[in-house]
């Protein structure tokens, strides 16, 4: 998501100032995170899709109250994540997208391998926390988001949500050690 | 700096967070550090990229139409401070220019023969200025003008 973190900002500056069609580019760009979000709410494809109709229109709706003060994918995230816990006060709780996690059929059978390992030492963090904090660990590790975004969507103090992050870190440092990513992604 | 000690502070650090200079040097000299924190860095990436669900298809078209039919245009490009604002100096500047020295300069120049079409100029500036504020609020100004006439009865 790196080389598009100045281009966000501008697409939404210029819808602002009126140039609704460009919307289309962050829906399109967007659209499969929103809808995993939607995932980890509803456990269902169609509710998901409906979901992330609603958070599209709902951003387009209040795109005047973004202000530029964080980046815009923050933003968003933000008014997805607030939108699905309205949606789903009541319901059930939001599980973890880590129990979605399926290894891909085309890869090599060492890199496979690998993110077994990773998935497993994630569901072991998950499976550790309280089931209130296991969104903690999603907006973190899938949605990248940093420990102030996490602590002002989800209200959890920011060294709750720091050190929840790091015991999934060193589980996840655990299942790395004397991997193949050590050997191939060396800095 | 110790590796575990380098480690762990690698590993509190925040998504995309700037590393601190002692902790770069010593993934720099060291060999074993360096290549934990490439996997972790390397795992972490993988992760933010992952496809969550493949199986979802693209309904950009069907959100930008819901966004069409929203109502929500958003051709206005000024806020209501900025209008207020070029309001209040044009206003001000009518009443300043006649203290200015031009003001005295053109006078002597031009007689009484300037006052009419200058202030036939203030007022079309006037008049341009509140209509373009007008039809670029036009929505609103029609929500409260029926606000009001239901209040009316």
């Amino acid at each position: 998501m790196e080389e598009y973190k100045y281009v966000d900002e501008y697409i939404i500056k210029k819808v602002q100032q009126g140039n609704a069609g460009l919307f289309e580019q962050v829906v399109k760009k967007y659209q499969k995170r929103i809808f995993s979000m939607g995932m980890m709410f509803f456990r269902n494809p169609d509710d998901a899709s409906d979901y992330v109709q609603e958070v599209f229109i709902k951003t387009f709706n209040n795109i005047q109250t973004y202000r530029g003060q964080s980046k815009f994918y923050y933003w968003l995230i933000r008014v997805a994540y607030n939108h699905g816990i309205n949606m789903v006060k009541g319901m059930k709780r939001a599980e973890s997208l880590v129990d979605t996690l399926v290894v891909d059929g085309d890869i090599s059978p060492e890199e496979s391998q690998l993110k077994k390992d990773i998935y497993s030492a994630l569901q072991h963090a998950v499976d550790d926390l309280p089931e209130k904090y296991r969104i903690c660990i999603d907006l973190y590790f899938f949605y990248g988001c940093p420990y102030h975004e996490i602590t002002a969507m989800t209200g959890f103090p920011v060294n709750t949500v720091k050190s929840h992050v790091f015991r999934a870190k060193q589980l996840l440092r655990d299942a790395l050690k004397g991997s193949v990513a050590e050997e191939y992604h060396e800095m | 700096m110790k590796c575990e000690q380098a480690m762990e502070q690698y590993l509190r650090a925040d998504n995309d967070a700037y590393l601190p200079l002692a902790l770069r040097i010593h993934l720099r000299m060291c060999g074993k550090c360096r290549k934990e924190a490439a996997a972790m860095r390397w795992a972490l990436e993988m992760l933010r990229k992952e496809e969550l669900h493949s199986a979802y298809g693209d309904i950009s078209g069907s959100v930008m139409d819901a966004v069409r039919n929203s109502g929500n245009s958003y051709g206005r490009t000024m806020p209501l401070r900025n209008w207020v604002s070029g309001e209040v100096i044009i206003i001000a500047s009518i009443f300043l220019v006649q203290f200015s020295d031009d003001r005295h300069w053109l006078n002597n120049f031009f007689g009484s023969n300037l006052e009419v079409p200058l202030y036939i100029v203030l007022g079309v500036l006037v008049t341009v200025y509140s209509a373009l504020f007008v039809v670029s609020r036009l929505e609103e100004f029609k929500e409260k003008v029926v606000k009001w006439q239901n209040r009316q009865g």
